[in-house]
């Protein structure tokens, strides 16, 4: 049988925990290195949308 | 099938409220294009936004004629009039488009593309052709020698009133198709007419008791119940499973260990802000919700973190802690030499120019820009100066007064002391497009 998921929790999972982290670095550790954020950002949400879009494919 | 009136949640396909889902069945199109067509016009100034809580709002689920803005605000709502509803939607889209429309990453592209798309892909495609499949019935008419001998389904059990009557109704087709045939053959304009469907109510003088029994039972619209509507489909719940309901009081249980950790530590002396407490709550959220990928989502999980991120974006945003990546420059001349022709410039952050210790050994200018954040610049003591300003959006201060504040801002200040003779004047020409401007001595 074959295993399905959730596909909806694992983006906003993804997705919040990332916000969470970052909120948090801002909050306690200090400034965000936003240069890298600039590149980093708009790859993982294009990781994040691909990841979705196959594991929607695969689960149909 | 083609009005959005008869379009219905899905109740199976079903990702956040089931709307996509819905709107891919009542069109017949894949729901991942769908789904991606909604995220770009979510892009272009939030309209998807708008509509997709609009659809969820207004749009029962499939097997259910109740929208959930019934639900919400009362049975009332079903008799406002259609139109005040289109109305409601195109005002909140162009107030969401007013606010956010300006940053939004791809403008309204999106929108006018997938608008095009579907006007003339799918829309005109269905309505601005006549339909092929349908032959018409003066080319079934001419051509009658190409008709087949016509296979009729046989009900294989014992006979019924129903199947009896089934049958005498095929072989009276039958009859028909063939003199419809002799017809064409004979005549060069055939006119022809269906024979009269068998009466409802045969005449009391009719001698065959059965064919009267057949007749009134054709009578009836549904005589043996075969095209009762079906009852509906209950809606899918989203996710009512044990495992499910277990994560979230797994997630409910860490989370308040979580605030009280920070809580007993802000209350040893640690500072922990707003934002703090916040985005740890959004962290348990949104690992349960990775944990949710495998155990199912527990009711409820999504728009608390949905809330919550929001919540934080905000809150960090207002915090000190966002202040930090604001470039800040620092520029100091001392000659008239050194000045930029070409002034300075910073698109985000603070612009802070020390003018205090220029030697004006003639007239000069200044200029200097800001995108979004503040400029401030120090002038000399003993110079006349002269300040230019302009500011789309923000608040001029100079020499510990403010001037102006609010948008389109524009506007000359002379300099406070009086002149001496003798003095240089210099002139300062700023601009920000948002922010404030600050000139002091």
């Amino acid at each position: 049988m074959r295993k399905t998921y959730d596909v909806v929790a694992l983006i906003f999972g993804l997705l919040f925990s990332c916000v969470a982290l970052g909120s948090l670095w801002l909050t306690f550790i200090g400034p965000l290195n936003w240069q890298v954020i600039r590149i980093v950002a708009p790859m993982g949400l294009v990781a994040v949308g691909v990841l979705g879009l196959v594991l929607s494919r695969n689960h149909q | 099938m083609s009005s959005i009136w008869t379009i219905r949640r899905s109740a199976t396909d079903v990702k956040l409220t089931g709307l996509c889902g819905g709107v891919a069945q009542h069109w017949g199109i894949d729901p991942v294009l769908v789904r991606v067509g909604w995220v770009l016009l979510a892009l272009s100034g939030g309209l998807g936004l708008v509509l997709y809580v609009a659809g969820w709002l207004l749009i029962p689920v499939e097997g259910s004629d109740k929208a959930l803005a019934e639900d919400l605000f009362g049975e009332s709502v079903r008799r406002w009039p259609r139109e005040l509803w289109i109305t409601l939607v195109v005002v909140a889209s162009l107030v969401m488009l007013t606010i956010f429309g300006w940053f939004s990453p791809f403008g309204f592209g999106p929108a006018i593309v997938i608008a095009v798309i579907w006007y003339f892909g799918f829309y005109k495609g269905r309505h601005g052709k006549p339909d092929r499949t349908t032959p018409p019935a003066a080319s079934a008419e001419t051509e009658p020698a190409q008709l087949s001998e016509p296979q009729f389904v046989r009900h294989p059990g014992p006979a019924t009133p129903f199947t009896e009557a089934a049958e005498a109704w095929q072989r009276r087709v039958e009859e028909h198709r063939r003199q419809v045939a002799a017809d064409n053959q004979t005549a060069a304009t055939p006119t022809h007419h269906w024979p009269a469907p068998p009466a409802a109510n045969l005449s009391p003088s009719t001698p065959d008791a059965e064919a009267a029994e057949h007749s009134a039972f054709l009578a009836e619209p549904d005589p043996v119940g075969i095209y009762a509507e079906p009852p509906p489909a209950p809606p899918v719940k989203m996710s009512g499973t044990k495992s499910a309901k277990r994560l979230r009081l797994v997630s409910l249980i860490v989370l308040g260990l979580t605030l009280t950790g920070l809580g007993i530590a802000q209350a040893v002396g640690v500072a922990i802000p707003l934002a703090g407490y916040l985005a740890a709550a959004l962290l348990v959220i949104g690992v349960t919700l990775l944990a949710a990928t495998w155990f199912g989502m527990a009711r409820g999980l999504l728009p608390v973190g949905v809330l919550l991120a929001a919540a934080v974006l905000i809150v960090t945003a207002a915090g000190p802690a966002l202040r930090v990546p604001f470039a800040t420059s620092h520029h100091a001349y001392m000659t008239v030499a050194e000045l930029p022709t070409a002034g300075d410039f910073e698109d985000f952050g603070e612009l802070s120019v020390d003018l205090s210790q220029l030697a004006l050994s003639s007239d000069a200018s200044y200029s200097a820009h800001v995108d979004v954040g503040r400029l401030d610049v120090t002038v000399p003591k003993d110079a006349n100066v002269v300040l230019n300003y302009t500011a789309d959006m923000g608040a001029v201060r100079a020499y510990g007064d403010e001037v102006q504040a609010g948008p389109e801002l524009t506007g000359q200040i002379k300099d406070p002391q009086p002149a001496q003779p003798g003095q240089r004047t210099l002139t300062l020409n700023l601009s920000v497009d948002a922010g404030n401007i600050q000139v002091q001595r």
